[in-house]
């Protein structure tokens, strides 16, 4: 394995870490494996925790977190400048192996309450970095946002995008006519929206305003 | 800006639309009406822009997980050793290539059904010798040239060796994309000729995870002009169904 002899002593590595996401790119498409661990470095935790949410096991994550960034490394999906940052691409890269993943697998149950927090409490602190714990802090906040949605909105939000379910299926599940569905997933889109261009900057995510 | 669109009959009539649209929770036929729309609405796109960053925050609301140490180490191997192959490919200069008009046979391959229609394309190994995977170490002996095989799409990552002895050869490809069901890489064969020669269905393919693959191609080489590879259906094609994604040109 060369490549992991490539700690932040090369100088190398050190100049990739000092570039922004969409500099890194460019590297990537040149086939840079450096590049590449950087971009791993930066967002393979937000992708393992992604991919962990939707399929909820830890082997399952693993797999989908590792073809969602071979795929990357391949170019087989394409970073598109115009969708958002980088962060964000790799993150829906991910997300579409995961739902994927879940409808090869064809046992979607849709994980509403899961206590994200006590997964981690369970780590001694210690353990955290600093970027860890900032992230932790921002999705508390986030998921204050979120929790702060009528639970009629923010369901619809949480089956679609981490259950992978249609809003057809949505309304079948919850008993709910055609068209509602789509109209909470509009407020509480609207209502989260609204939030974070008021208050919270996560990382970079939000260009536009 | 919301409140201006919210109003109007419009934004009611699209806003949930967009908003279903922004979580992937369309139906296939949904969405397509959905872009449709997109391509000729800018109000509507434009309110999708302002309302993805509502999407784009949503992964950031999971507890973070640490990832296994296991996971990156994977990974990066993978990468490692597809990133040598890349490197190898490139060092591996094909002998001499004279600037001539390779493109040419692209809008030929785009022309197909004029040609095949003239009876351009034969077939001749029909869809036939399927592969190897892996390295099984053909040992070509000393009569063997070796051209390198250059992705079509600058943005393609593909590269290739092809192994020519005598009419049979060996092409070794990296960085092709994994398949989709149904779906095969199928190899062709170009014969020299003024105009554009004909050109012979070869063997098909698959590649491994990796999207690395070697595939025979039998026969056809001591003539040829060029060897191509296009994405076909599940048993190969009589005539190539796209312009070649990684061609070897041989000077
Ligand atoms: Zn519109």
């Amino acid at each position: 394995m060369l490549i992991s002899m490539a700690a932040a002593s090369n100088p190398e590595t050190a100049r990739l870490e000092r570039l922004a996401d969409e500099e890194l790119m460019a590297h990537v498409d040149r086939k840079d494996p450096l590049a590449f661990e950087v971009l791993y470095d930066r967002h393979g935790g937000a992708a393992y925790s992604l991919a962990y949410r939707i399929v909820g096991d830890r082997s399952g994550a693993e797999d989908v977190a590792q073809e969602a960034f071979l795929s990357i490394w391949r170019s087989n999906a394409r970073f598109d400048r115009a969708r958002g940052s980088v962060r964000s691409w790799v993150l829906s890269v991910v997300r579409n192996r995961a739902i994927d993943s879940l409808r090869r697998g064809g046992s979607r149950a849709p994980k509403l309450d899961q206590d994200d927090d006590a997964v981690l409490e369970a780590r001694p602190s210690g353990e955290m970095t600093e970027d860890e714990a900032i992230r932790r802090e921002t999705s508390r906040e986030l998921r204050g946002a979120i929790e702060s949605l009528p639970d009629d909105q923010s369901k619809v939000i949480e089956l679609a995008y981490f259950g992978g379910f249609s809003h057809s299926e949505i309304a079948e599940m919850l008993s709910m006519p055609l068209g509602t569905v789509k109209g909470r997933m509009r407020l509480g889109l609207e209502k989260i929206r609204v939030q974070i261009a008021e208050s919270i900057s996560p990382d970079g995510m939000l260009e536009t305003t | 800006m919301s409140d201006r669109i919210d109003s109007n009959e419009h934004g009611e009539r699209w806003n949930p639309e967009l908003a279903a649209y922004a979580l992937d929770a369309l139906d296939p036929d949904e969405r397509s009406a959905v872009e449709g729309h997109l391509a000729g609405c800018e109000t509507c796109s434009e309110r999708l822009r302002w309302m993805l960053p509502a999407v784009d925050v949503l992964p950031a609301t999971v507890a973070p997980q640490p990832p296994p140490p296991e996971l990156k180490a994977r990974i990066m191997d993978t990468v490692g050793r597809e990133a040598a192959l890349v490197r190898a490919a490139e060092g591996d200069r094909a002998p001499a290539v004279e600037d001539r008009p390779r493109r040419g046979f692209l809008s030929g391959l785009s022309l197909r059904p004029v040609l095949a229609g003239l009876g351009v394309f034969v077939l001749l190994a029909a869809a036939a010798t399927g592969l190897v995977l892996s390295d099984d170490g053909t040992d070509t002996g000393g009569s063997e040239i070796v051209y390198t095989a250059e992705a079509e799409r600058p943005s393609s990552p593909a590269t290739g060796r092809l192994e020519v002895d005598g009419d049979a050869g060996m092409l070794h490809v990296a960085n092709l994309p994994p398949t989709h069901d149904g779906e095969v890489y199928q190899a062709w064969v170009q014969d020299k000729g003024s105009a554009g020669g004909s050109v012979h269905a070869s063997s098909v393919f698959v590649v491994s995870e990796q999207g690395v693959g070697d595939v025979a191609i039998p026969h056809g080489l001591s003539k040829a002009a060029r060897v191509m590879v296009t994405r076909e259906p599940k048993g190969g094609s009589e005539h190539p169904s796209e312009n070649s994604l990684l061609t070897a040109e041989m000077g």
